[in-house]
């Protein structure tokens, strides 16, 4: 029918006119406000310029009045320049004489297009002796609007990705999933079938059509229902010879069984499952600083334990939640889990804004985990329905680019809203970003029944057993899992945001710099990913990644004291996140190569006990930071985690060589 | 502002009390604050320091009755003040200058509780250099229990900085002294080590002493040729006797010389031809001592606590007409911290 | 509702939250621009009766004797309509000199405790006192021991600021609404043309489900899909007859069992 290629191409297309008409917007928006604010403080500009002029001329009259002659005038650009230095705006300041010669100025140089004042004089006991004149650089306020460049960078990034991530979700949504189905009825029909059930309808043209074909399928179903009646009805008088005719007709359109076009669309949860993770995620720039201030003394625990509690407690309480949450979506169905799940989140968040003290603020972020606990496995459980076996990994990649696209642009715009409306408003606004996640759900997605999907076993304490006593998962967990969770919830997640604010950076400088983590993640994710594949060799990349990471994390101790810190911690993200998109994919997919010993069920146990068991390094992270960070600050503990995540790194790699070289005796 | 208002009120109904005559119980004063008795030890009675001294306490709300005493340039009558002041007790002794201190609580280290105040608190006040005179131990802190005071010379530091300021490149700087006063010879040592920091050299000369060991009124005029033939920046006046008695005459030969004179004292600019002065105020002095006075009268520290401060800014002033004659005309940072005398 | 401009309203809907955010971020800092521009203005005046006062101050002179602060602050007043009183405090609060209106002095007994706790720094920025309606600074004056002997409290009125502030706010609402409006126009049409090859395809294969039947061999198919379809058709047809087939039978089957009137079935 339509190939999902063109469909593909017109999505880009799109992409690209929403992209332009951006653009477009924020430019003119932009530059008609630039426009406005000149309108307004250029005047202002001046008028400050003359008072600035107006005092620097009551001390040159106090000169003159003491009897000094205006051309003997003494230090004049010391004084100006001391004046001028707290008025960035002034370029210039010029004593001249009745003639307007220039006799005396400040240091500084005017520009071409400077605007002078020159309205100023000086006088000798009432007598006018010369001016005082003033250049205000034309362009101060657009020079000052660009200290919020990076913040209007941020916005454009974010939107960048965002226009991908919501257009690709809507043309998947509205063009291609329909398409599909369509096809797939097509050509069942062309070979004679026409079992599958309805299709939706929408009012747009592709609705149109998909009614047609409904309308059709359900006439000739309703049919065949009729004729089964009647033949039914007929009992013993049923003429033998119409037996095979009705079994023919039956299996062209009986509908017993629902076939994979029809059990529920991926794309439909992704934009709620974007919209949530964007919710959680708009915290992340500032949460352990929000801890902080909120810190109040708790018995037996220490400063710094205290402050990383929130942080590490929710990662444990989703790590503990996780699988029971797979058993419980098997029973109640994943529409119902998601909104269920999104009940504590929204509750969670908004009682957060209202956290007034430390103990508050954990038992709000605890009502969270086990919102975030719930839906993300709701979430996990509608996809891997709707993709089926054939594409669970395109699933799996929607989950992931959901996660981490939300990932980008919580950080960001999260840093960007605490700073200017400060953090009790932007957990208000994560809220509502919540409560609209739930619409969207409540609009998209229809609920096939509950039913057996593979997500919801139960895990039992003998699993955790199983897997811990193999070697092969011993190695991948100790030294692969836990150093890349420890160092992604210590150094990223806890110690950046603390370590970035101790030097006085804003909480919008914050979130953009740990923003580009996840751009380099979305970027190289894919690419690294299949590069792993072609190559092969995973545990390669594993190594690999670990030890970039661990190097990385040298970065912020080594750049302690040069400008643009900053940058340097950018840098940092920026490699740590390439070495994660090395990495965990490699992880992953030796975690496979590792479960496939085990069969069937016992895999899928196998590898939930090991998402479990890694989950203790994330849970480690914050607190093992804030330990260290107590004795030693935050960059020397980022160091610290970078080295052991090295060493982590090459023992993963020797062990690795070393099992290879033994490949024969391993045969655990 | 409850002590004003008090004070006022008080005065009102005292005032009307006095109409009232018949009827004290009537017409009963408000409970006014404590008064503290504050006994004052000067030279020649309350001039401008003790007066600065005295208003800035009550200023500040404290009820004091003050006890003045002046020893009329006697030093031998110390010893009578100090009976009075063991008879008195008063709450607080403030002693005017180094002499009297000295005479009356006596040198840092000393026992001698006979002669000396020892057990009253006390305020130095307008002493130059307590540590050097021997009163206190160090200058930050007095380290005797019972006597507290403040610093008040300008530093060199500070003189050579207002100095770099109005001359900015800053070489050379003029002493013309008698060799005779021990004060005059400290100080020209003590200028050059401070100048030496600042890379300024310091080139004298001595004043001609005449048979009876005195410098020569006469050989002021020449001594201030020759100097301004060593082109000094700036002639400074260090701490003499001599100097001030002639302080006219001096200055005016180190001006028809072309020398344009520094000082950090007031005299050698109010009374005499200097160009540029830092120095501290009169006013300024009394009320730093009582600053010291408030917080033993008011809070009840005891003197040995209280660190010894020091006066952090001066007097600027310079000499317009003196500075025009000589041409060298004051530069606008300098000018917008100076007083300017006409 | 057509498939463009379903479309269309995810994109305006990036747009529009991009460009409100947009909006925000520019207005908030320009207010902040203006804040300080104004404040830095009131703040050299400020330290300039400051140096005027401590220049007395450090002579020894007590604030409630400089008579010529109080000619300051009549010349400053007059000439800056916007000051709406400048007062010199001593460090107890008493008022010494006091040009404009009188108000109740809300945070000033506060901002004095905060001064004192603070201590006195050279160069530290002032102490601001604002109370929503309108702005204000406090300047320590520093007397010769770096005690702080009052301070000079300037008040200003921001209420012209405020409005020229309120009235950018609204033009940027307004440019904001219509570069959105125009932008959704634009989205919708461009969106529209852009997808009018697939809005057209899904149309005619609609009408070519609907075919009516035609004889076999009439005309070639134009193209793979007609082609499709006219297979899809076929098959259609093949089953209805099948069923055709059934039902007669059912029907005779009725009739010859149990003399039952026939059922009628719809077609």
């Amino acid at each position: 029918m339509i190939e999902e290629g063109g469909l593909r191409r017109l999505a880009y297309g799109l992409i690209a006119l929403t992209l332009a008409l951006l653009t477009a917007a924020l430019a003119g928006v932009a530059y008609s406000s630039l426009h406005s604010f000149e309108r307004v403080l250029q005047p202002q500009l001046e008028v400050k310029a003359q008072v600035v002029a107006q005092v620097i001329g009551d001390q040159v009259d106090r000169a003159l009045d003491a009897g000094i002659p205006l051309e003997r005038l003494e230090g004049f650009a010391p004084f100006a320049d001391q004046v001028v230095a707290q008025h960035p705006e002034i370029q210039r300041v010029e004593l001249r004489d009745l003639n307007g010669r220039p006799l005396r100025s400040s240091s500084g140089n005017a520009e071409e297009e400077a605007l002078w004042n020159d309205q100023v004089t000086v006088s000798r006991q009432g007598e006018v002796l010369g001016t005082l004149a003033v250049a205000v650089a034309p362009t101060y306020v657009t020079d000052r609007l660009r200290d919020i460049q990076t913040e209007i960078l941020a916005i454009l990034l974010v939107a960048l990705f965002l226009t991908f991530e919501v257009l690709l979700v809507v043309v998947a949504m509205f063009v291609i999933e329909p398409a599909r189905r369509l096809s797939h009825l097509l050509a069942e029909g062309e070979k004679g079938y026409f079992r599958t059930a309805l299709v939706r309808e929408t009012n747009d043209e592709i609705g149109r059509l998909a009614k047609a074909f409904n309308e059709l399928i359900r006439r000739e179903q309703e049919r065949y229902a009729r004729l089964l009646e009647r033949w039914r009805a007929l009992g013993p008088a049923q003429p033998p010879d119409l037996a095979p005719l009705l079994h023919e007709l039956k299996d062209r359109l009986s509908n017993e069984e629902p076939t994979a076009g029809i059990s529920g669309n991926v794309s439909d949860v992704r934009m709620p499952l974007f919209l949530f993770f964007f919710a959680t995620e708009l915290s992340r720039a500032f949460l352990p600083i929000f801890a902080r201030d909120l810190y109040q003394p708790l018995p037996g625990i220490s400063y710094e334990v205290a402050i990383a509690l929130p942080i590490a407690l929710y990662l444990l309480l989703v790590a503990l939640l996780t699988p029971m949450a797979g058993a419980l979506a098997g029973r109640t169905g994943s529409r119902r889990l998601f909104l269920l799940g999104l009940v504590p989140t929204a509750v969670g968040l908004l009682m957060t804004a209202f956290a007034s003290d430390l103990l508050a603020l954990i038992l709000w972020r605890c009502v969270n985990a086990i919102g975030f606990a719930l839906t993300s496995i709701a979430a996990l459980d509608y996809i891997a329905r709707a993709a089926g076996r054939t594409r669970r990994a395109e699933g799996m990649a929607i989950y992931t680019a959901a996660f981490v696209t939300a990932g980008l642009c919580g950080t960001s715009i999260g840093g960007i809203l605490a700073d200017r409306l400060g953090y009790h408003a932007t957990f208000i606004i994560a809220t509502g970003i919540t409560l609209l996640s739930a619409i969207m759900l409540l609009i998209n997605l229809r609920e096939r029944g509950g039913g057996a999907a593979g997500a919801g076993t139960r895990l039992r304490l003998a699993d955790f057993g199983l897997i811990l006593a193999h070697r092969g998962f011993q190695l991948l967990i100790v030294a692969a899992a836990i150093p890349t969770q420890l160092l992604t919830t210590g150094y990223l997640f806890y110690a950046t945001p603390m370590l970035l604010d101790e030097k006085g950076y804003s909480a919008s400088i914050i979130g953009q710099v740990m923003m580009i983590y996840f751009i380099i993640m979305i970027l190289f994710g894919v690419p690294t990913a299949r590069l792993a594949d072609r190559v092969g060799n995973y545990r390669l990349f594993a190594s690999a990644g670990l030890m970039l990471a661990g190097l990385s994390a040298l970065l912020p101790q080594l750049a302690e004291g040069a400008t643009h810190y900053a940058l340097w911690i950018g840098l940092s993200m920026a490699l740590v996140g390439l070495a994660h998109a090395a990495c965990i994919p490699a992880q992953g997919a030796i975690l496979l190569q590792e479960a496939e010993r085990f069969g069937g069920e016992r895999r899928t146990a196998a590898i939930s006990a090991y998402r479990v068991l890694e989950r203790i390094g994330s849970v480690l992270g914050p607190l093992l930071a804030a330990t260290l960070a107590g004795v030693y600050g935050y960059s020397w503990t980022i160091g610290l985690l970078g080295l052991y995540v090295l060493g982590c790194g090459m023992l993963f790699s020797l062990v690795s060589l070393f099992i290879k070289r033994t490949s024969a005796n391993w045969g655990n | 502002m409850s002590g004003r208002i008090a004070a006022a009120l008080g005065l009102a109904v005292g005032w009307l009390s006095l109409w009232c005559a018949p009827a004290p119980a009537a017409a009963q004063p408000l409970a006014e604050p404590a008064r503290h008795q504050v006994y004052i030890a000067t030279y020649r009675g309350c001039e401008e320091v003790c007066e600065a001294f005295k208003s800035y306490l009550t200023e500040r709300g404290l009820a004091i009755d003050f006890i003045e005493r002046s020893i009329e340039r006697d030093t031998s009558r110390i010893p009578d003040l100090v009976e009075e002041v063991r008879a008195l007790r008063p709450d607080l002794l403030v002693t005017w200058g180094t002499a009297i201190s000295l005479g009356m609580v006596g040198p840092y280290g000393t026992t001698d509780s006979e002669r000396y105040i020892t057990d009253i608190p006390t305020v130095y006040l307008y002493v130059a250099d307590a540590a050097a005179a021997g009163l206190v131990d160090r200058p930050d802190i007095s380290g005797r229990p019972n006597l507290a005071g403040a610093n008040i010379q300008v530093p060199l530091e500070a003189q050579l900085r207002i100095m770099q300021s109005y001359h900015s490149d800053l070489q050379r700087i003029g002493v013309v002294y008698s060799p005779n006063e021990l004060n005059s010879v400290a100080a020209v040592t003590a200028l050059r080590v401070a100048a030496a920091m600042f890379g300024v050299e310091v080139v004298e000369k001595q004043l001609d002493l005449g048979p009876d060991g005195t410098p020569l009124p006469e050989s002021i005029v020449p001594s201030m040729r020759a100097m301004a033939e060593m082109e000094p920046d700036f002639l400074v006046t260090v701490s003499s006797t001599f100097i001030i008695q002639n302080i006219e005459a001096y200055t005016r030969a180190a001006v028809d010389a072309g020398l344009p004179v520094f000082t950090s004292a007031e005299l050698p600019i109010r009374d005499g031809d200097a160009m540029l002065a830092l120095y501290a105020s009169l006013s300024s002095i009394g009320q730093i001592a009582g600053y010291q006075a408030e917080q033993i009268l008011r809070d009840g520290t005891a003197p040995g606590e209280l660190p010894t401060p020091s006066l952090q800014r001066f007097t600027l002033l310079i000499n317009m007409p003196i500075a025009l004659e000589l041409e060298r005309y004051p530069p606008m940072l300098v000018l917008q911290f100076a007083q300017l005398m006409s | 509702m057509r498939l463009s401009f379903k479309i269309a309203i995810y994109m305006v809907g990036i747009i529009a939250s991009a460009v409100i955010l947009l909006t925000y971020l520019t207005n908030a800092k320009f207010r902040s621009l203006q804040e300080e521009v104004e404040r830095s203005r009131f703040l050299v005046l400020a330290l300039d009766v400051k140096a005027t006062a401590e220049r007395g101050l450090a002579l020894g002179l007590a604030l409630e004797q400089m008579n010529n602060l109080a000619e300051i602050l009549e010349r400053l007043h007059e000439e800056h309509p916007e000051i709406l009183s400048l007062q010199i405090v001593s460090d107890r609060g008493d008022s010494l000199h006091h040009v404009g209106e009188t108000r109740a002095h809300t945070g000033l007994d506060s901002a004095l405790d905060r001064l004192r706790l603070i201590g006195v720094r050279d160069s530290q920025p002032p102490v601001d006192i604002s109370d929503g309606a309108t702005f204000g600074m406090m300047l320590p004056l520093v007397n010769a021991f770096d005690q702080m002997a009052g301070v000079l409290v300037l008040r200003y009125d921001r209420a012209p600021s405020l409005a020229a502030a309120r009235d950018v706010t609204f033009d940027q609402l307004k440019i904001a609404g219509l570069a959105l409006l125009l932008t959704a126009v634009i989205a919708l049409i461009l969106t529209s043309l852009y997808l009018h090859r697939l809005s057209r395809g899904f149309a005619r294969m609609a009408r070519l489900l609907e075919q009516p039947d035609e004889r076999p061999g009439q005309h070639k198919p134009a193209d793979v899909l007609e082609g499709r379809f006219a297979k899809f058709r076929a098959q259609v047809h093949a089953l209805e007859a099948k069923v055709a087939k059934v039902d007669a039978a059912l029907l005779q089957a009725d009739r010859n069992g149990h003399e039952r009137p026939p059922p009628t079935i719809s077609r």
